[in-house]
């Protein structure tokens, strides 16, 4: 499978944060989930991926396209949400979207009206006179009506209600299922991420700490719950132990490993396996860096 | 893609410029009117190059005004340009803008039957305009368009303080009138206008250069 996305050596420096160095790809047609803390890297990352921030170092390359020569084309190839939505307040929604239109070599004038209109987004309502949700869902349609190759969303569902949320995700899961098509969304949400990715990446403090598929991340992530002393010496493999009312737990992130030793304790009922989210996996991360 | 972009600047800064336009021509004529000559030749020199700088400072920080208040700069750098296009087609149709008003300055001084040896001395405006557009973009992308129009506004108050208190001084020496005469013929030459267009994008290349580097502002 070939890579829609190559990010490799990207460094971003501020006074009191560096991100990076930073190497990372994104298959073709695949789901990229970026999750971490606040102020872990999300915003600076995705946004040196387009140049909306200029990298100190490194190279971005999307699609046959390299960022440094080629910002033109991989902006034409590219759809960006961002976590907040800038538009002339005093404009309706046809005049940003005729404004907007005129820069892009692919802008499909037709699906972006049919774009309003499945997201109920009034062309003739002014910037200002829409909601968080209404700004967010004008954004998607700006970022769809130009046919891209991807989707780089940053935040985009921060602050939306869920039966938005929902909408939105199931705008990108039905994108996601066209050929060829790739999506990176950062998000602090980690249910977004579970419900749509193909691949985490987390990151903490400018740098990636961890890229893995998702169902194997969780296949492998488990809090394992465990009557002292039934684990022998498969007790010194776990984290973040801690006495409950079954007894005792903690957390393995190689449960493959461990499986087949755990089974017969299973049947005995000395020993219980409880699934982990995403959310348990981010902050267990985060205890360990 | 530039044409765009300066079609969609023109049409940003269309009401800041009607404005300008009609109050320098509308200014030109009630000045031929004046019956003195003397005071009637100084109003034909002032008039343009005060028009000049003020209407074009008016326009930049309108619409960078306009830009900082509706996040412009971030909309704009998400489509398929370029910041150094961007700003580019500031430049320009600021350029263009200040063109056109000496275009109306000459057209003007014309028709009313006005001095036309007045007329060369307004290219001491286009020239420190050029300087100042120039100053203005670059201060907005440092310092964002709010806090630079302050410190800009505090600035010219105290160099046009300073420039009083030194004419004042010089009283003894001979007559301030001759030299700020003096300094208007040397920066309406068009050795002038070549230092100030260089000068204006040198300053177009700083401001895209703190523009990349700062670009929440």
């Amino acid at each position: 499978m070939s890579n829609m996305v190559e990010v490799s050596g990207l460094v971003k420096n501020y006074p009191r944060f560096r991100l990076g160095p930073v190497d990372f790809k994104v298959p073709e047609g695949s789901i990229i989930g970026l999750i971490g803390q606040n102020g872990a890297g999300k915003t600076t990352l995705i946004k040196s991926m387009l140049n909306l921030i200029v990298a100190d170092a490194g190279s971005v390359k999307i699609g046959e396209y390299d960022l440094s020569r080629n910002e033109r084309e991989i902006k034409n190839m590219v759809g960006y949400v961002g976590e907040q939505q800038y538009y002339y307040e005093d404009k309706r929604v046809e005049w940003l979207g005729k404004f907007i239109s005129q820069f892009y070599s692919s802008w499909d004038g037709v699906l972006f009206e049919r774009l309003l209109e499945r997201f109920e987004v009034a062309p003739r309502k002014r910037a200002r006179e829409l909601s968080k949700g209404m700004r967010v869902k004008l954004s998607f349609a700006i970022a769809l009506a130009h046919d891209p190759k991807l989707m780089l969303l940053d935040e985009p569902t921060s602050g939306l209600d869920p039966v938005i949320r929902r909408e939105l995700l199931e705008e990108l899961r039905e994108f996601a299922g066209l050929e060829d098509r790739s999506v990176v969304i950062s998000s602090h949400i980690t249910d977004d991420i579970d419900r749509l990715a193909d691949f985490v990446v987390f990151l903490h403090d400018g740098k990636i700490v961890l890229y893995s598929e998702k169902d194997s991340l969780l296949s492998e992530w488990k809090r394992i719950h465990y009557v002292p002393g039934s684990l022998g010496n498969l007790e010194q493999s776990l984290v973040n132990t801690k006495e409950t009312v079954f007894g005792s737990s903690g957390i393995t992130k190689e449960y493959s490993r461990f499986a087949d030793r755990l089974t017969p304790l299973i049947n005995k009922g000395e020993v219980k396996v409880e699934n982990l989210g995403l959310d348990d996996v981010l902050i267990n991360l985060v205890r360990r860096f | 893609m530039i044409l765009k972009l300066i079609g969609s600047e023109f049409e940003k800064g269309k009401p800041v410029m009607i404005l300008w336009f009609a109050i320098t021509a509308f200014a030109l004529v009630a000045i031929s009117s004046i019956g003195s000559e003397s005071a009637r030749y100084f109003f034909e020199v002032a008039c343009p190059i005060v028009c000049l700088i003020l209407g074009s400072s008016l326009l930049v920080m309108f619409v960078e005004g306009r830009e900082s208040k509706n996040g412009g700069y971030n909309l704009m750098t998400s489509l398929p340009l370029k910041i150094s296009e961007i700003i580019l087609s500031k430049f320009l149709v600021a350029l263009v803008s200040l063109a056109a008003c000496y275009t109306i300055i000459v057209l003007v001084t014309y028709l009313v039957g006005g001095s036309l040896g007045t007329v060369e001395k307004a290219l001491f405006g286009v020239n420190l305009s050029l300087i100042w557009v120039g100053i203005l973009h670059l201060g907005s992308a440092r310092f964002g368009q709010e806090k630079f129009s302050t410190f800009a506004m505090f600035g010219v108050m105290l160099s046009g303080t300073g420039l009083l208190v030194v004419l004042t001084s010089l009283k003894s020496v001979g007559n301030e009138l001759e030299l700020v005469a003096a300094l208007i013929r040397a920066g309406s030459g068009l050795l002038a206008l070549l230092v100030s267009v260089i000068l204006y994008f040198l300053l177009f290349f700083a401001t895209v250069r703190t523009r990349a580097k700062y670009p929440e502002l």
